[in-house]
C-alpha cells in the first residue's frame, strides 16, 4: 500500500499542512516504509519463542518465553504526522498478532481519508477497523474495554486517556509532548549548530512533537545565532518565507490564533521573523530573545514555528532551569565537550538526549523512543514497537523423570531439618562461569584440530609418494 | 548534622545547589569528583554508625510523618543525586544483605506470628529467595546499570549511539500480606539498584512483618533515601494522593485499579501484580500420583494464600477420581490423620479472609471430598477438596486465596481451552500432560501471565523468566534483571559530533529542497541488511585456532629441521 500509493500520500499532506515533498518523503513515507521492510526482515526472528538461560536447579527443565499478542489494541493517532503517528503503531500492532482498532486524527481530514479509503483495500478488514470521529466518538470508544492503548498526542488529553484506561486495568503507551529544551555552549560550531536547529524546529512549520521548544545560552552566543539565522534563513528562504513552497502551514484556525496570541504576547522581544497571515494560516520562522520564564510563551509546549532563546549564565543555570520543569520529551545539547555530555546525561531526566543535532535520532531504530513523567508512558521504534504490543509469556515446562522428582520431593512436607538444608544448597544462587565463549572456544579447537589433520596429511603424503614408507613400517 | 559535603547544610532550597556545587567542581577539577564520592563514603558511614545507635529513635520519628512530608523527603535526596553513584547502591544493596542474614530468625518467627508459616517455608519462598535474588543483583550490578550500545544503521556510522539507564526518581512500593516479606522487599531492591529513592508501604494485615521492616529496614538503609511508611486503606489513600515517578503494587485486582486510577492523575506508570483464579488442566497421560503431590504442594503452601496457587482443577471425571484417590494418600502421608496438629500447616491471615473462606466450605458442603473441616478459634481451615463443582458455584466466583481445592469436570482439552478463554486472563496456567500435541494448544490458544507445565509455583525462581499478568491479572513483570528494568528508564540517545564529512552528508536535508538532495538522501536512510555480523566472533575464533596451529607445526618443523 505504501509503494502504490506513495504520491496520493504527498498529495494529503500537503492538502492537510501544506508539507513540501521533500519533509513528506523523509519524515513520513520513506520512514513508515524503512521501518516496515525491518519489520518484516525480523519478523520469524522477532517472534519465535525465546530460551532463556536457566539456572541450576532447572538444569533437567526447560524455560521458554512465548509472544502472546494482547487481543484488540486501540490506536490513537496525532495530526501533526497524520500518516507515521497511526500507521507505524499499527504495523506493530499487526505484527504482533493484534487485532487493531486505528483513529486518524480529525484534525487532518485528508489524511484520515485516506486511511479510512486504502486501508481496508488492503488489510484483513475483519481484523484491522478503522474509526473516524472527533472528541465526541474518542470518548464513546475509550470507554469500551482494550487489551492495549497506544495514544500520540498532547498531555491532557493523555491524562484523560490514562484514566479511562485504568478502569479496564488496560496497559498503555503515551506518547505526549512537552517543552524540549536546547543548550549551547561556546564550545559548539555554531554554523552547524544554527543549521541543525533551525532545521528541526521549522519543518512542518514547528509542529513536531520532538522539535526544539526553547534555547538556553549566554548573552553572548545568542547574539552569534540570531546573526547566523539570519544568513541562514535568508539562503534556506529567500526574501518572503511565504513564497517558499519547503515551508509547511499551521494545521487550523484553533492552533493558528493560539500561536498568533503567543506571538502577539512578546512582540518586543522579536529579534527575527514575526510576520503572520492568517488567510494562508501562515506564520514566519520567529525567533524570540532574551524570553523570561513569565512570558506566555514558555507555559506550554509551542508547537508552531517560534523559538524562544533564555539566557542562562552558565551549565548550572541551564541545568537548574531544565530539572524545575516537568520532564521533557526530548533534550538537545550542543556542546564539543565529552564532560558538558557527561553532566547533562546524569543530571538530568528527560524521554532521550540527543548531542549536537535535532530529531534525527527518531531515525535510529535500536534507540527506544518515548516520554518519561509528563512527556509520556513507554517507548517504540523498531523492536521496541513489536515488543510494546506483545506479552512475554513465561512457561516452565517440567517433566516426571524419576531423577527431578527425588530431588523437587523435598520440598514436600512433613518438613524437616534435613530436608531444609539441601533445598537451600540446591536453591543456592551460583556465580557458575558464563557460557558466552563456549562456542568461540569450540570453533577455536575445531579450528586448531582440523589445520593439525592437514598439515599432517601434506607431511604423510610426501612421504608415501618418495616410498619410504617409514611412518607406516614403524 | 554536619555535612562534609561542603558547607551546604540541608535546608528547604538546598538539593538543586548541591547538584551545581558538584557539576561546577567537575567541570573545574575533574579529580574533585573522586573526592566527593570519598566525602560520601565517610557521610554514609556516619550516618550507619549513627542509625544503628539510634534505631529507634528513627522509626518514632517516621511514625509521625505525613504522606506528604515523606514523599518530599525522598524527592529532596533524589534531586540532591545521593541515589546516583553506582557504588553507593551497591553499599546500600550489600547492607540489606546484612539485614537478611543477620536477623533470618527474626524474619523466620515473624512469618509463624502473622501466618503460623512453618520455618521450611518460610526460608525457601521468602528469606533464602531474598538472599539469593539480592546475591543475583550485586553479582550483576554493574553490567545491568551500565549504558547500552546499541547496533546503528549505514546513516549513524560516524555517531554514538547510546541507551543510558535513568532512575525514575521516588518510587512507592505497596507490599501484600501473603507473602509480607518477599513482596515488599524484593522489588524495593530493585528499585534501589536502578538508582531510585523508595517509600515502602508494607501490609498492615501481617502485624509482626510490618513491624519487623519498620524497626529494622531504616537500621541499615539510608534514613534519607528509603523510607518505610506505615498503615492501613486511610494511610494508603493519603500516599497515593502525593506524585510519584513510579507505582510498584502487589494485591487484588480491585485494590489494584484503584492504585492504578490514582496513577493517573499524575501520569505515573505502574507495575500491578494482581491475582486471579489460575487454573490447571490435568489429561491422563500423566503420573497422576506425582501431579497430585505437585498440585497439592503448590495449593497448601502458606494454605493456599499465594497469588499464583492452583485455583480450580479441569479434568475428566476419569481423572477426577484417579486425582482424588492419589490426594488421599498424600495428604496423609505429608500432615497426619489430623492436619490440625501439623506444624507445617499455616493459618489464615485474619478472621475477615477466615470467615470468607468457611462460606466458601458451607455453599459447597454437598461437594467435599476431601477435609472440609475448620476451627474458626485457630483460623484453620482443612486442606479441602470440592468434586464436580459447576462454574456457577460461589466458590467459582473469585479468587480462592485459601485451602480449597475445587475440580471442574469437562470433556477434553477443547472444552478446557473455552472454559479459560471464558474468563478473565490468569496469572499462570498450569498444564499437566505429556502430550506435545495438547500442550502447544494450550500455548498458541490461551493467553496468561505465565505457564507452568508438569509442575506449579515453580515457575517463579526461575529468575530468567519475567514474572508478571496480563490483563485483570496485572501489568508489567519483574525478577532479575527484569525488576531493575521496571525501576529504570530507559534514556536513548545520539550523539553527533561537528565534523565536517557528517555535515556534508547530512546537509542535504536543509532546504530549499532539490530532487537531487532528496534522492542522495532516501538513497543514505535506506534499510540495509548486510550478512549478519552474528557468527563472526565463531569465523574469527575458528581462523585463529587454524593460525596458531598452523605456526606451531611450522615453528616444530623448523626446530626438527634444526636439530
Amino acid at each position: 500500500m505504501y509503494e502504490e500509493n506513495a504520491n496520493l500520500m504527498l498529495d494529503v499532506l500537503y492538502q492537510d499542512l501544506r508539507r513540501s515533498k521533500t519533509e513528506s518523503l523523509l519524515l513520513e513515507i520513506d520512514y513508515m516504509k524503512n521501518d516496515l521492510k525491518h519489520v518484516l526482515y525480523n519478523l520469524d526472528l522477532w517472534t519465535k519463542p525465546e530460551r532463556p538461560d536457566r539456572d541450576f536447579v532447572n538444569w533437567l527443565d526447560q524455560v521458554f518465553i512465548y509472544h502472546d499478542p494482547y487481543g484488540v489494541v486501540l490506536i490513537i493517532g496525532a495530526w501533526n504526522y497524520p500518516l507515521a503517528l497511526s500507521l507505524l503503531p499499527m504495523a506493530g500492532a499487526i505484527a504482533a498478532g493484534n487485532a487493531v482498532i486505528v483513529k486518524p486524527s480529525e484534525i487532518s481530514p485528508a489524511s484520515a481519508r485516506f486511511i479510512v479509503e486504502y486501508i481496508p483495500k488492503y488489510l484483513d478488514n475483519d481484523a484491522v477497523i478503522i474509526i473516524e470521529g472527533g472528541p465526541q466518538e474518542t470518548t464513546k470508544l475509550l470507554s469500551h474495554r482494550f487489551d492495549y492503548i497506544f495514544y500520540t498526542g498532547s498531555t491532557n488529553i493523555g491524562k484523560i486517556i490514562y484514566a479511562s484506561a485504568a478502569k479496564h486495568l488496560t496497559p498503555v503507551t503515551l506518547e505526549l509532548g512537552g517543552k524540549s529544551p536546547v543548550y549551547i555552549d561556546d564550545t559548539a560550531d555554531l554554523e552547524m549548530t544554527v543549521d541543525r536547529i533551525l532545521w528541526g524546529k521549522f519543518i512542518n512549520a514547528g509542529q513536531t512533537c520532538i522539535a526544539p521548544d526553547y534555547v538556553l545560552c549566554t548573552k553572548e552566543i545568542q547574539e552569534k545565532f540570531i546573526q547566523k539565522s539570519k544568513r541562514i534563513l535568508k539562503k534556506w528562504f529567500g526574501d518572503d518565507p511565504q513564497k517558499t513552497p519547503d515551508y509547511s502551514r499551521i494545521v487550523n484556525n484553533r492552533h493558528f490564533s493560539r500561536l498568533q496570541a503567543v506571538l502577539d504576547a512578546s512582540r518586543h522581544k522579536i529579534a527575527i521573523g514575526g510576520k503572520y497571515d492568517p488567510g494562508d494560516k501562515f506564520i514566519d520562522l520567529t525567533i524570540l530573545t532574551n524570553v523570561d520564564v513569565n512570558d506566555k510563551i514558555m507555559e506550554d509546549e509551542i508547537f508552531g514555528p517560534l523559538l524562544a532563546i533564555c539566557v542562562v549564565k552558565d551549565i548550572n543555570e541551564a541545568l537548574k532551569f531544565i530539572n524545575e520543569r516537568g520532564k521533557p520529551l526530548v533534550l538537545y545539547v550542543f556542546s564539543s565537550s565529552e564532560k558538558v555530555h557527561k553532566i547533562f546525561a546524569s543530571h538530568t531526566s528527560s524521554g532521550s538526549i540527543c548531542f549536537n543535532d535535532t530529531i534525527v535520532f527518531t531515525g535510529v531504530h535500536t534507540l527506544p523512543f518515548g516520554g518519561v513523567g509528563s512527556s509520556g508512558i513507554g517507548t517504540y521504534h523498531g523492536k521496541m514497537t513489536y515488543d510494546t504490543f506483545t506479552h512475554r509469556k513465561s512457561c516452565l515446562k517440567r517433566n516426571f523423570f524419576s531423577v527431578g522428582n527425588k530431588l523437587s520431593s523435598l520440598r514436600n512436607p512433613p518438613y524437616n531439618e534435613w530436608k531444609l538444608r539441601i533445598a537451600r544448597e540446591v536453591m543456592r544462587k551460583k556465580n557458575i562461569p558464563s557460557f558466552d565463549f563456549f562456542w568461540p572456544v569450540i570453533t577455536f579447537v575445531i579450528g586448531c584440530s582440523i589445520t593439525y589433520y592437514m598439515l599432517n596429511m601434506q607431511k604423510v603424503q610426501p612421504e608415501v609418494l618418495n616410498g619410504t614408507n617409514a611412518t607406516i613400517y614403524s | 548534622m554536619s555535612s562534609p559535603t561542603g558547607p551546604h547544610v540541608p535546608n528547604s532550597d538546598v538539593h538543586v545547589i548541591d547538584i551545581d556545587i558538584e557539576v561546577e567542581n567537575i567541570i573545574e577539577n575533574p579529580h574533585v569528583s573522586i573526592q566527593i564520592d570519598k566525602v560520601r563514603e565517610s557521610n554514609k558511614s556516619e550516618n550507619n554508625n549513627m542509625m544503628n545507635g539510634n534505631g529507634n529513635l528513627t522509626t518514632s520519628k517516621q511514625k509521625t510523618m505525613s504522606a506528604a512530608e515523606a514523599v518530599q523527603k525522598a524527592r529532596d535526596t533524589f534531586n540532591r543525586g545521593t541515589t546516583r553513584p553506582i557504588e553507593w547502591r551497591r553499599q546500600q544493596l550489600k547492607n540489606l544483605l546484612r539485614m537478611y542474614e543477620e536477623n533470618q530468625n527474626v524474619m523466620v518467627e515473624a512469618l509463624h506470628k502473622d501466618l503460623r508459616r512453618s520455618k521450611m517455608e518460610a526460608i525457601l519462598l521468602e528469606v533464602d529467595y531474598l538472599i539469593n535474588d539480592l546475591r543475583n543483583t550485586l553479582h550483576y550490578l554493574d553490567e545491568w546499570t551500565k549504558p547500552e550500545h546499541p547496533p546503528k544503521g549505514f546513516v549513524n556510522i560516524l555517531d554514538e549511539v547510546v541507551i543510558y539507564n535513568d532512575p525514575y526518581g521516588v518510587v512507592l512500593v505497596i507490599g501484600a500480606w501473603n507473602y509480607p516479606l518477599q513482596l515488599l522487599l524484593l522489588p524495593m531492591a530493585g528499585a534501589i539498584a536502578a538508582g531510585n529513592t523508595v517509600i515502602v508501604k508494607p501490609s498492615e494485615l501481617s502485624v509482626a512483618c510490618s513491624n519487623f521492616v519498620v524497626e529494622n529496614l531504616p537500621k541499615y538503609l539510608d534514613n534519607d533515601a528509603f523510607i518505610v511508611f506505615e498503615g492501613g486503606p486511610q494511610e494508603t489513600t493519603e500516599l497515593l494522593k502525593q506524585r510519584f515517578d513510579y507505582i510498584f503494587y502487589t494485591g487484588g485486582t480491585n485494590v489494584g485499579r484503584i492504585v492504578y486510577e490514582a496513577a493517573t492523575k499524575n501520569l505515573t506508570p505502574v507495575t500491578l501484580e494482581l491475582g486471579g483464579k489460575s487454573p490447571v488442566y490435568v489429561d491422563n497421560t500423566v503420573d497422576i500420583v506425582v501431579t497430585a503431590k505437585r498440585i497439592l504442594w503448590g495449593k497448601f503452601i502458606n494454605v493456599g494464600q499465594t497469588c499464583i496457587a492452583p485455583d480450580y482443577v479441569l479434568c475428566t471425571k476419569e481423572v477426577q477420581n484417579k486425582f482424588l484417590e492419589a490426594s488421599k494418600k498424600v495428604l496423609k502421608e505429608w500432615y497426619g490423620e489430623d492436619p490440625q496438629k501439623s506444624p507445617d500447616l499455616c493459618r489464615i491471615i485474619n478472621n475477615r479472609h477466615f470467615s470468607r473462606l468457611q462460606q466458601l466450605i458451607e455453599s459447597s458442603k454437598n461437594k467435599i471430598a476431601i477435609g472440609g473441616c475448620y476451627d474458626s478459634n485457630d483460623r484453620y481451615i482443612e486442606p479441602t477438596i470440592l468434586a464436580n463443582v459447576t462454574p456457577a458455584d460461589k466458590v467459582m466466583e473469585d479468587e480462592i486465596f485459601g485451602p480449597i481445592l475445587p475440580i471442574v469436570c469437562i470433556e477434553n482439552a477443547y472444552e478446557a481451552i473455552k472454559f479459560i478463554n471464558e474468563r478473565e486472563k490468569p496469572l499462570v496456567l498450569y498444564l499437566f500432560s505429556n502430550n506435545g500435541e495438547v500442550l502447544s494448544k494450550f500455548i498458541e490458544n490461551t493467553t496468561s501471565g505465565g505457564m507452568c507445565i508438569n509442575d506449579t509455583v515453580m515457575n517463579m525462581g526461575v529468575e530468567t523468566l519475567p514474572f508478571g499478568g496480563v490483563g485483570n491479572s496485572g501489568i508489567g513483570a519483574y525478577h532479575g534483571k527484569k525488576t531493575i528494568d521496571t525501576f529504570t528508564h530507559k534514556k536513548s540517545c545520539l550523539k553527533k559530533n561537528f565534523a565536517a564529512i557528517g555535515e556534508k552528508l547530512a546537509s542535504g536535508r536543509y532546504p530549499p529542497y532539490t530532487e537531487g538532495n532528496l534522492k542522495f538522501i532516501t538513497a543514505l536512510m535506506k534499510k540495509r541488511h548486510g550478512p549478519s555480523l552474528k557468527y563472526l566472533p565463531h569465523f574469527v575464533a575458528f581462523a585463529v585456532g587454524a593460525a596458531i596451529s598452523y605456526g606451531i607445526f611450522a615453528w616444530q618443523k623448523m626446530a626438527s629441521d634444526d636439530s
